[in-house]
Formats: C-alpha cells, sequence, structure tokens
C-alpha cells in the first residue's frame, strides 16, 4: 500500500471518528482536537486496525504523538 | 498552611537569593535545588526523608533496566518488579488498615475472629503524589516514550523540587526532566507571572476556600440535625470551597516553580465550565487525570477494544475507581470514583444521541444548561468524596428531601458565595489564560492595582494565620 493511500483513508477515518472538518495534517495531535480525548482514541484505533487490517501493539500506540506517527506505524504494518 | 508561615517565607526569600547568583550552570543550579528542597521537607517531615531517598533512588537506578533489556518478557518481569515495589510503599502507608479492616470484615462473616490490629501510621508527606511520578517514569521506560535519564542532579532536582514535593502537579519525566538538564536564566517576566499566580492562589485558598469551608465544616459535622436548606449550603459550598482550594495550591505551587525559572504542569483549567463530567476530568486535577488515563485507562481499553465502547466502559470505571481510591483509604473515595467511570462510559456510549440533541439546540442554550447539570452531578457527587462514610452520604441525600425552614450554618454569610461566583465570573472572561488572573498583557498600573488589593484582602482576613491545611495534603 503506498504511502499516500496510507494517509488518505487514515484521514478519512480520522475525519469521520472526530467530525473533523478543519483540514488534516501529519502534525495534527490530540491537543488540537476537542473530540480526541482518551475515551475516544480507542475508537480511532479499533477503526483503523479494522480498516487497514492490522494490529497495532500498546508499545506503538503509546508512541503515538500525532497523525504522522501513526502513518508511520501503518507503512511498518503494511510493508 | 505553611505557604503563608514566616518560616516558609524566609526560606523562599534565602533559597531564591542564593539560587540566582549562583553561576548560570545546570548541574549546580540542580545541586542546590536537590538540597533546599531536601531542607524543605526535612523541615515538614524528618521521619519520612529516607522514604523519599529511597523510592527516587530506586527510580533512578532501577528503571533504566527496563529500557536496557530486548526482551519483551524480561521488560515485563522488570516493569512488574518496579510497580510492586513503589506500590509496596503506598499500600503500607495508607492502604494497610483499609485493607486489614476489608480481612477482618471478611473473616467475621465466616464466624472468624479478627487478625489484623489497626496501627498508627501517618502518611509520608507527598507520597501519593512523588509515587506515581517515579512509577510513571518506570512505565514511560517500558513504552520507550522516554529515553533513561543519566543526569543524576536534574532527575533528583525533578524527583524533589519543593514547590511540588507535597500535593504536586504530579510530574512527567518526559515534562521535567529536560527542563532541569538545561541552565535556568533570569527572567524578570516569568518572575512576575510566578508572584501573580502565587498571590492569587493565596487569595483564592485563604479568603475564599477557607471562608466557605468554616460552615461546610459545620454542617458536615452535624448533618444529622441540619435541614435540607443548610445540606444544599454544604454542598454547594463544599463544591465551591474544593476547587479555590485545590487550585489555590496549584496556583502556589506552579507560580513558586516559575520564581526558579522551572514550569509546572497546568493542574486546572477552569472545570467549571465544562459540559460534560469527561470534560470536567480533562480541567481538574489535570496531572493526575492525566496520569491515570496513561497508565491505567489506555492499557485497559486497548486490552479491551475489540468490545469497542463498553471495552472503554470498562477501562473507565476501572479506571475512575482506582484514582478514587488513590485519593484515601475509604469505601467513600471507591464509591465516588466508581461512580464518575460510570457516568464517563454513559456519557461515551451515548454521544451520539447527545449529539442529535445538541443539533436540535442553539448552541449558547445546550452548553449553558449542559454546564449547570454537570456542575450539579459533580457537586451532588462529592458529597460522596467529603463525607466520612458511606451512610453519612446516604443521610445527607435523604435530608435533601427533608422538611424544615431555612438554616444559615454559622460563618455562612452569602458574600463568601458572591465571592467566590464573581472569581469564577473572572475566571470565565479570563479563561484563554494559564490561570484566572494571568494580567502580563494589562497595563501595570492595573496589575499593581489587583496585587494590592489581593494582598491586603488576604493578610487582612480572619484566615490568613490560621488557615486550614491544604484539602489535598490528606490525599
Amino acid at each position: 500500500m503506498e504511502e499516500t493511500e496510507i494517509r488518505n483513508l487514515l484521514f478519512e477515518i480520522f475525519r469521520n471518528t472526530f467530525d473533523y472538518t478543519l483540514p488534516v495534517t501529519d502534525d495534527l495531535s490530540a491537543e488540537k482536537v476537542e473530540k480526541w480525548t482518551s475515551f475516544t482514541h480507542t475508537i480511532f484505533i479499533v477503526e483503523i486496525e479494522t480498516r487497514f487490517g492490522i494490529t497495532l501493539s500498546l508499545r506503538e500506540v503509546a508512541r503515538f504523538r500525532n497523525l504522522g506517527d501513526i502513518v508511520e506505524a501503518i507503512k511498518k504494518h503494511k510493508a | 498552611m505553611f505557604f503563608t508561615s514566616n518560616y516558609f517565607l524566609i526560606y523562599l526569600l534565602v533559597s531564591f537569593c542564593i539560587y540566582w547568583v549562583l553561576p548560570k550552570k545546570a548541574l549546580i543550579q540542580n545541586l542546590f535545588l536537590v538540597f533546599a528542597s531536601y531542607v524543605f521537607y526535612c523541615y515538614y517531615a524528618l521521619n519520612y526523608v529516607l522514604l523519599l531517598l529511597l523510592i527516587t533512588h530506586f527510580s533512578f537506578f532501577y528503571s533504566p533496566l527496563i529500557a536496557k533489556v530486548q526482551s519483551e518478557t524480561k521488560k515485563k518481569w522488570l516493569l512488574a518488579f518496579a510497580i510492586v515495589v513503589y506500590l509496596s510503599f503506598l499500600v503500607y502507608f495508607k492502604y494497610l488498615n483499609f485493607f486489614g479492616g476489608i480481612w477482618n470484615d471478611l473473616l467475621a462473616l465466616s464466624g472468624a475472629q479478627p487478625m489484623y490490629h489497626l496501627i498508627h501510621l501517618a502518611l509520608p508527606l507527598g507520597i501519593s503524589f512523588y509515587t506515581l511520578h517515579m512509577m510513571g517514569y518506570s512505565i514511560d521506560l517500558y513504552y520507550d516514550t522516554v529515553d533513561p535519564v543519566t543526569d543524576y542532579p536534574a532527575f533528583m532536582a525533578g524527583a524533589v523540587f519543593f514547590p511540588a514535593i507535597s500535593s504536586g502537579p504530579i510530574e512527567r519525566a518526559g515534562h521535567i526532566v529536560p527542563q532541569f538538564e538545561k541552565p535556568r536564566a533570569f527572567s524578570i517576566k516569568l518572575l512576575e507571572d510566578g508572584v501573580n499566580q502565587v498571590l492569587y492562589g493565596i487569595f483564592k485558598k485563604v479568603v475564599i476556600a477557607d471562608s466557605i469551608g468554616t460552615f461546610v465544616d459545620y454542617v458536615y459535622a452535624r448533618y444529622a440535625t441540619m435541614p435540607a436548606s443548610a445540606i444544599v449550603i454544604g454542598i454547594v459550598g463544599y463544591s465551591i470551597q474544593l476547587y479555590f482550594d485545590f487550585s489555590g495550591y496549584s496556583d502556589i505551587a506552579i507560580g513558586l516553580g516559575k520564581f526558579f525559572g522551572i514550569r509546572l504542569f497546568t493542574n486546572f483549567k477552569y472545570p467549571y465550565f465544562a459540559t460534560s463530567i469527561s470534560a470536567v476530568w480533562r480541567r481538574w486535577h489535570i496531572s493526575l487525570t492525566t496520569w491515570i488515563l496513561t497508565y491505567i485507562f489506555n492499557p485497559i481499553s486497548f486490552a479491551y477494544r475489540k468490545k469497542k465502547k463498553f471495552g472503554i466502559f470498562y477501562a473507565a470505571v476501572i479506571a475512575f475507581l482506582l484514582s478514587g481510591l488513590w485519593h484515601g483509604a475509604n469505601w467513600t473515595f471507591v464509591v465516588w470514583g466508581a461512580l464518575h467511570g460510570c457516568i464517563i462510559g454513559y456519557e461515551l456510549i451515548t454521544v451520539n444521541a447527545r449529539s442529535k440533541i445538541a443539533g436540535k439546540m442553539p448552541a449558547r442554550l445546550y452548553n449553558t444548561v449542559s454546564a449547570v447539570l454537570t456542575f450539579i452531578v459533580w457537586t451532588l457527587i462529592l458529597v460522596i468524596f467529603r463525607a466520612d462514610t458511606l451512610s453519612q452520604a446516604a443521610d445527607m441525600y435523604r435530608s435533601l428531601f427533608s422538611a424544615g425552614g431555612l438554616f444559615s450554618p454559622p460563618g455562612f454569610s452569602v458574600m463568601f458565595l458572591i465571592l467566590a461566583a464573581g472569581f469564577l465570573i473572572i475566571e470565565w472572561f479570563m479563561r484563554e489564560k494559564e490561570y484566572g488572573l494571568q494580567m502580563a498583557s494589562f497595563p501595570i498600573y492595573i496589575r499593581l492595582a489587583v496585587y494590592t488589593i489581593l494582598i491586603v484582602c488576604f493578610v487582612t482576613s480572619d484566615n490568613f494565620y490560621h488557615s486550614k491545611a491544604f484539602l489535598y495534603f490528606n490525599y
């Protein structure tokens, strides 16, 4: 899966999960998005795993700081 | 309250002067702060200084082993051992009698004689806070979210920093250690901001919280004979007292940190304007909430993520039940925490339905109604937190429906509630600022006038020289 495809799909999942209508970028983090909380983060992770057909580890998820980190993690799984 | 004692003021002045006269090298500044912080701790809690030394040194020397090993199994065992060590101290000093009492109750149910005998143990100053700080460092190393700290003075200065050692904010190694690894340059702006925040914190605590606390204590001590009107005054008063007391302490601690060029974790962000209980927890005692969410809620919700919202519900109940237990060894705290977990779970499950309702109302109306309802729910559940026993809480809830005329507890004055409401309004208008009275952008004459008013108010307050201990010193 190409990086562009990964990014597009991830951003689509992000917009749907958090009802986010503003521009989405790699450096977007939870502090900047009101609905992206610890409580909703798990729902977001489940959606990512389902749509990409991957299983993330807790250590990987704990290291996510922004959407760019998630893109990189997905790339490793799809490589 | 030691922050307003003469001894502390002398100690602060001397420490501040020496610190900024010393060469601006991180090593020297950190060694001095470690020394000054241990002087502080020894003065207030000499009996437990060895415990502080032990836990902080264990964390510094042992935790890097977790990061060093490659094997996932070895990492888990090393982390598990570290957590057992930290929790052993906490359980011994804080929960031994509580669990011993449960054991005796279970024995009594089976007809056996009690085996555990209560022992008198004082709670070491700050143990609930610095233990979580150290535990968080070990867990961060397991998750590889921080690198092992090799700068011993920087680590120790962050671990025992006196403004935060007694009641937080609960720091994270990734946030505090980098600040101590660099030399701090004196900044008059940061100092003024720190002074401003300390004055505001003292005002909130001494003038508002302690004044309201007088009639709250009266109502809770005599709840069995109080009519509904007094109970209402007591429980609303406690909700306000707790906020001004703890946020006041946090402002003092954070402001004092700025005196030394250090920015501690923000601990409050105007929680009483939140429109849901989940949102309150993102703004109340933020350092504890983020700790609980990062190290307890996230792993549990991740493990149960296939259960989707019900997995999150389960994780929220466990996480907040433990958060409640952290506050104290009493079933009241456990029930209080578990209730919050249930409400947060409810909010998660109903988020779509509530969004639909929100879409049908003007946003301002929906937010106002939500904020009022949230405050009412938060205040009602705080009854359990403040009560000595669950049966006292139940009696107080029953009393809300009792008859009886209007009763004004001794010490109660509407003026205090008006003052508190006034400051909440000020905080509403200042809600984009770091704290409610951050006036860096205001003209100098306004700032000086406000400082003068604050100082005159709390120095002339009856509470200034007889201030009650901060409520969170109990936890």
